[in-house]
Parts: C-alpha cells; sequence; structure tokens
C-alpha cells in the first residue's frame, strides 16, 4: 500500500500543472502567458474564504455567552444629615464607642444586595476636623463632612470595612481590608498602607451625592469607576 | 487461558464464565478497543496511577450526580440592616450555602456523599501530580509519548479548575476569597480581561452561581472527557485491589477528616483570614508578595511553570529514558518538586512562616525573602541531584569499564501455604462481616464519620481479599 501510494500521486500531480504549460499545446503560435493564479490555488483560496465566511455568520453568537446586566438606579435616598450626624455627636465624646463604624452606614448602590456584594457602599460622617477635600461639595454645608465609597477593595475584592490606623480612638480613620490588610484613607479613599498601596492602586470608586431641603442624602449618578478594579486597563 | 479439565470447579466459576461471556462479547464494542489489563500479580501502583486518577474521577461524577439532587445554584439577596439597628442575617442570604449545609446535616447520607466527594477532589489533584512527576522522572513524555504527554498537562490544568469550580460553589468565605482572586486575575488579563471575566463569572452574584454550575457539573468534565479520548493510552492496567483500596482510603479520609461546611460569607459580616485549597496556597503565597502585580503572580508565573513542563519533551531530544542518563532532566524535575513544597507550605503560613498569623497585615510576604529562599532552594535542588545523578553514572560507568556485574536488587514474591491463605481469608470476611454490622449500627445512630470510616475498611479488606484470591489462585 505504502509503496503504491507516492507513484499514484506523481502520476496524478502533475496532470493539472502541465495543463497551463506552453509545451502541451504545441500548434499555438504565441505561448500562453502563464495566468495570474492557477486553477488549483484559486480553488483552495475560495474554499478557505468560504469556510471562514460561513464560520462569521455565527461569530456573533457569542453574545449569548455575556450575562444579563440588571438595569442600575438613578439616584437612591441613603440616610438624613441628622440621623447621620446624631450618630456621630453621640459617640464623639465616649472614647470607648467612638468607632467610625457608629458612625457610618452600608448601602447597596447602584444595584440592590441581590445583585452583587461588589456594590455595597459606606458612607460615613467625616470626624472633625476633616472635611470632604472634593471642590464640588466643599462648599455644601451638608456635603462636606460626608463621604462614600464602594467598599470593594481593589487588591483582591474583599469587602473593606471602616476602623483605626493603629490604635483604637487614634483619631487616624481609614477604610481596612480584613483579608490581606490594605488601608484607605477616610477623606479620599486613596490607598496609605498593605498591598492596595504597595501596588500603587487607584483609589475606592466614590459614589456621587446629593442632598434636599430636609437634609435626605441621596446617591446620585454612577460610582467613578469599576468596583474591584484597581488599576487603569 | 483455558482451564485443565481436571481442574475442579469453584463456586465462582459459572460468574466467571459469565463474565468472560460478556467480555469476548464486548470486543466487538468501542470499549475494548482498550487493552484492559487485570495484573495477575501485584505491580508497583505507580505505573498505573493515571488509572487510578480516572477511577477517582468516576467516584467523583458519581457522588457529584448524587449531590446535585440538593444543592441550589443561588446567591440571593443580602440586605445590610436598617438604619440604627443591628444586623440580622436574612435566610435569603447565600442559598448556595445554606443548602450546602442542609447537604451536609439534613439529607440522609449527605454528609458521607459530600465527603466523599471532597476527599476524592483531593485525591483527583494528588494523584494526577504524582502521576505527571512519575511519567516525568521515567521519561515516558518523549519518543512519541508527547501527545499524551501535552494532553496529561492541559487535563491537570482541566482538573484543578474543575477543583476550584467546585470549591467556589459553597460560598463559604474559603470559596469567596478564591472567587475575588478569580475574579481579580481575570479582569487584569490583557485587551480581553474585562469580556473574559464577563463570561466567566458573570455580572450577578447569581449568574456567578450559576455559571460556575454549569461550568462545574457540565461544561467542565465534558472537555475533561474529550480530552481523556486523546490522553488514554492503549493499554490500560485496571488493578481491582488497587483501586478497591484507593477508594477506601479516600472514604477512612473522609471519615478521619470529616470536611465542614466553612463559614458562611455573608457580605454584611466582617470575613476572617483564610486559605484557600491545598493546590492554590502556592498561588495564594505568590500573590501575597509584596509589589508583586496579582496578574503576574497569579498566571504567568504558574503558567510559565506549568509551560516549562509542557515543552520538556520538545528540549529533551535524547534516546535514552532511564533517569541516570537525564541528569538535567531529573534535577530540573527535583527542583521543582521542591519549589512547589516551598510554596504550597508558605501559602499556608504568614509571612514568616514561623510565627503564628494574627493579622491580616501578616500575610504579605516580603520578596527578598521569599525570592531569595526560592533560588537558594533551586540550586540546592538542582546542584545536589545533578552532582548525584552524574556521580552514580560514573560509578556504574567504572564498573561497566572493569567487567563487574552491576548490583541490583530484586525481592522474591512470598507465596502463602494453603493454611495461611485460609485463614487469612477467614479472618478478612471476618473482619467485613463485623465492620459492615457496626456499619449498620453507626447508620442508626447517625454516626456518619464512623460509617465512612468502616466503609474504607470494608473496601480495604476487599482489596486484601481479592489480592489473595489472585496470587494463590495461580500458585500451585
Amino acid at each position: 500500500m505504502d509503496d503504491e501510494k507516492p507513484i499514484a500521486s506523481t502520476t496524478s500531480a502533475p496532470a493539472p500543472t502541465s495543463t497551463p504549460l506552453p509545451s502541451s499545446s504545441p500548434t499555438s503560435a504565441a505561448p500562453i502567458k502563464s495566468p495570474l493564479i492557477s486553477r488549483r490555488r484559486f480553488l483552495q483560496g475560495a474554499l478557505a474564504a468560504s469556510a471562514v465566511l460561513a464560520a462569521a455568520s455565527v461569530g456573533a453568537s457569542g453574545q449569548i455567552l455575556g450575562p444579563l446586566i440588571p438595569s442600575s438606579a438613578t439616584s437612591q435616598e441613603i440616610i438624613s444629615w441628622t440621623q447621620l450626624d446624631n450618630q456621630y455627636q453621640q459617640v464623639k465624646s465616649k472614647p470607648s464607642e467612638f468607632q467610625p463604624i457608629n458612625y457610618s452606614e452600608f448601602f447597596y448602590y447602584p444595584y440592590d444586595s441581590s445583585v452583587s456584594p461588589y456594590y455595597k457602599n459606606v458612607i460615613a460622617r467625616l470626624p472633625d476636623p476633616l472635611v470632604n477635600p472634593d471642590p464640588s461639595y466643599s462648599s455644601d454645608p451638608i456635603l462636606k463632612h460626608v463621604v462614600a465609597f464602594n467598599v470593594t477593595c481593589v487588591h483582591l475584592r474583599c469587602l473593606v470595612n471602616p476602623g483605626y490606623a493603629g490604635n483604637p480612638g487614634s483619631g487616624e480613620f481609614r477604610l481596612q481590608c480584613p483579608c490581606h490588610g490594605s488601608q484607605y484613607r477616610l477623606t479620599d479613599a486613596v490607598p496609605v498602607a498593605g498591598p492596595a498601596y504597595d501596588l500603587g492602586l487607584n483609589p475606592l470608586p466614590k459614589v456621587q451625592l446629593s442632598v434636599d431641603a430636609n437634609g435626605k442624602i441621596s446617591a446620585i449618578g454612577k460610582l467613578n469607576g469599576e468596583p474591584g478594579i484597581g488599576r487603569t486597563q | 487461558m483455558a482451564a485443565p479439565s481436571n481442574k475442579k470447579k469453584g463456586v465462582l466459576d459459572p460468574i466467571i464464565a459469565l463474565l468472560k461471556w460478556t467480555w469476548v462479547r464486548l470486543e466487538r464494542t468501542l470499549l475494548l478497543g482498550l487493552k484492559i489489563v487485570f495484573p495477575s500479580r501485584f505491580i508497583s501502583p505507580l505505573g498505573f496511577l493515571g488509572m487510578l486518577t480516572l477511577i477517582v474521577f468516576i467516584i467523583l461524577g458519581v457522588t457529584g450526580a448524587l449531590l446535585l439532587f440538593h444543592f441550589t445554584p443561588f446567591f440571593g439577596s443580602c440586605p445590610p440592616a436598617a438604619n440604627g439597628t443591628s444586623y440580622v442575617p436574612t435566610a435569603t442570604c447565600n442559598q448556595a450555602y445554606n443548602s450546602v449545609q442542609s447537604i451536609n446535616s439534613n439529607v440522609a447520607w449527605g454528609s458521607i456523599i459530600r465527603n466523599i466527594h471532597y476527599h476524592a477532589s483531593n485525591a483527583m489533584v494528588l494523584l494526577a501530580v504524582m502521576h505527571m512527576f512519575y511519567q516525568y522522572f521515567g521519561g515516558r513524555y518523549k519518543l512519541r509519548y508527547e501527545i499524551l504527554w501535552v494532553t496529561g498537562i492541559i487535563l491537570g490544568v482541566v482538573t484543578v479548575i474543575e477543583a476550584y469550580t467546585g470549591y467556589d460553589l459553597i460560598f463559604n468565605i474559603r470559596g469567596q476569597l478564591a472567587i475575588n482572586i478569580g475574579q481579580t486575575l481575570t479582569f487584569y488579563s490583557p485587551v480581553i480581561g474585562a469580556d473574559l471575566a464577563r463570561i466567566i463569572f458573570g455580572f450577578s452574584f447569581n449568574d456567578l452561581a450559576i455559571r460556575f454550575y454549569a461550568f462545574h457539573v457540565f461544561i467542565i468534565p465534558i472537555i475533561m472527557l474529550a480530552i481523556m479520548a486523546v490522553h488514554l493510552p492503549r493499554n490500560l492496567v485496571l488493578d481491582i485491589p488497587v483501586a478497591s483500596a484507593i477508594t477506601g482510603v479516600i472514604l477512612i479520609m473522609g471519615g478521619l477528616f470529616p470536611v465542614d461546611v466553612g463559614i458562611k460569607y455573608d457580605p454584611n459580616v466582617q470575613t476572617q483570614i483564610t486559605f484557600p485549597e491545598w493546590y492554590f496556597t502556592s498561588l495564594y503565597a505568590f500573590i501575597r508578595v509584596r509589589g508583586l502585580a496579582p496578574f503576574i503572580a497569579g498566571a504567568i508565573i504558574p503558567a510559565v511553570f506549568v509551560l516549562i513542563f509542557t515543552v520538556a519533551p520538545f528540549f529533551d531530544r535524547g534516546r535514552k529514558i532511564a533517569m541516570i542518563d537525564r541528569p538535567f532532566w531529573v534535577a530540573l524535575g527535583v527542583a521543582s518538586l521542591g519549589q512547589i513544597a516551598i510554596v504550597t507550605v508558605w501559602g499556608f503560613r504568614a509571612a514568616n512562616p514561623l510565627v503564628v498569623l494574627t493579622d491580616p497585615g501578616q500575610l504579605v510576604i516580603d520578596p527578598t525573602l521569599f525570592f531569595g529562599s526560592l533560588l537558594l532552594s533551586i540550586a540546592l535542588g538542582y546542584g545536589f541531584t545533578y552532582a548525584f545523578v552524574r556521580w552514580r553514572r560514573a560509578k556504574i560507568d567504572a564498573l561497566r569499564a572493569a567487567r563487574k556485574p552491576i548490583p541490583f536488587r530484586r525481592l522474591q514474591p512470598y507465596i502463602f501455604s494453603k493454611s495461611e491463605v485460609y485463614s487469612l481469608l477467614g479472618g478478612l470476611l471476618l473482619l467485613q462481616a463485623f465492620l459492615d454490622l457496626s456499619i449498620f449500627r453507626a447508620l442508626l445512630e447517625n454516626l456518619n464519620n464512623f460509617v465512612l470510616l468502616e466503609i474504607g475498611m470494608v473496601l480495604v479488606a476487599f482489596a486484601a481479599a481479592v489480592h489473595i484470591y489472585r496470587i494463590s489462585s495461580q500458585a500451585k
């Protein structure tokens, strides 16, 4: 079998290539110009193109792999200023209870808690004399005392919690990651310690706030960043 | 094979005849395109670790199918406490975990099946790694073994991914840590990262649960079967005693070290320091190195490591496969085993592996210490192995040159006498009967760990009985 194969192929193979040769038609005076592309090459090319086009016809079907993204809220009431401030004023003078967790609140935005823990955020009443460094808030009498951030750590996506750097009551208010010890400054959520700081990652996404005439604080618009993404791609 | 006519008839003869009849007819099917050998004497299980991995895969398939009946791939909603009140966990939060917990505590036989599934998954990863290193040191990755080798590496990686999707489905804090890290690594992969993460993890946590469920119970097992179709060699060794003993050991491990459900993941409760499963602590050690980007630590470094093994047959072109003729490759294998051991153990520990972990800040590993010790161990492991192999080679060459015989040991098989066979088999049967009774008792009293332990021991006893049968039925 194996001995016969090459013979069979040598007898059949030259046949198509020999046809365009000028020697095969000795009667014609002028030699026929060799064609731009041989028949075999043309057929193979057409076959390949056809296969590519056939595959391309269902190429977009990969979209079925994409998840369904629920509609996001465009604004959501979080808490009233008086309630947030009261919590702060009550514990301010008691060192044992003066824990950041006591004057901050968690909420889910712009997707509710059934969607993903990664959309959990914290709103905190900044302990005096800290003020929100964002220039658009610094003129507002209420919002300059308030910050709100997404709590998904940009290092490896654990959920951070408000706490103090070092000793309790040290006054240096930070957001701390319980998994690998990343710490974020409370006023602007910039990483100041731990792996997120070592890697030079972005701050936690900020929740944009607004306040109405009754002192109700609401989250509005989108987060200024993707939760858990600490690096611009 | 034809039995001599003067042989006395045994009790099992009709059954054996029926099995033979079936076997001969099965040869017309695809199934016996594989040449399956039932060894008639004990051979080292190291030679058929791959077959044992396949057997454990089948155990995983069966137990996994049973767990499907009770598992809920749904995360639910975990609302935080209303303003000014303290947080109360809701029943709608983390329903996947709730269902695993109910499998473990309420479902009849649930904890037994889950324990077998868990310990079999560990056994499968372990057996696959052992199988790979045995074939590596035996030089069976080149000389027409290349496709078996490369598909084997792919199968090993897919096995680990399958284990990963499995333990994430529990949605305890350990699974949650793995999900967080996996998602971060995927997001950071270049160009397609964000799209890939959306496809693998979905958008919401309910997407994640249902996607990982689909991956774990259908997509990845199908991929594994497809790769196995290429990876299975045509000659297989099915050693009933060893297969039965391995199954028994898995059950015994389940009885001795029952797996719990872990701490429930609830986004409103502060998580705790936790470590991944042992086959991922190596990656976890790299991820925790200070200043090392997670994608490099968790994806590039392991990929390079796997790639070095994948391309080994294309660089080791020698015709010789004995360890003694391949000092470079043997030393490379020993050095890599050392690396795996160090990073795996370090992954479980604080940054300084000698101190007790109390604070998450202690997890961050100093790169100089970490990579310094890895380089030192590579140098030592590689250097000593290389020198040893060369020294052995020189010694054998010297013996050969002096025309002296090369010493080697051979163990003579021990043949049981008739009375020994009777007493051993009788004792094993008594042991099994006793164990069966105590399994029944343990079942009545809901002592699941005892049930597992004792079923495992019965299987080991069965393995011993089959082994005694096969060696004694051949002795004159």
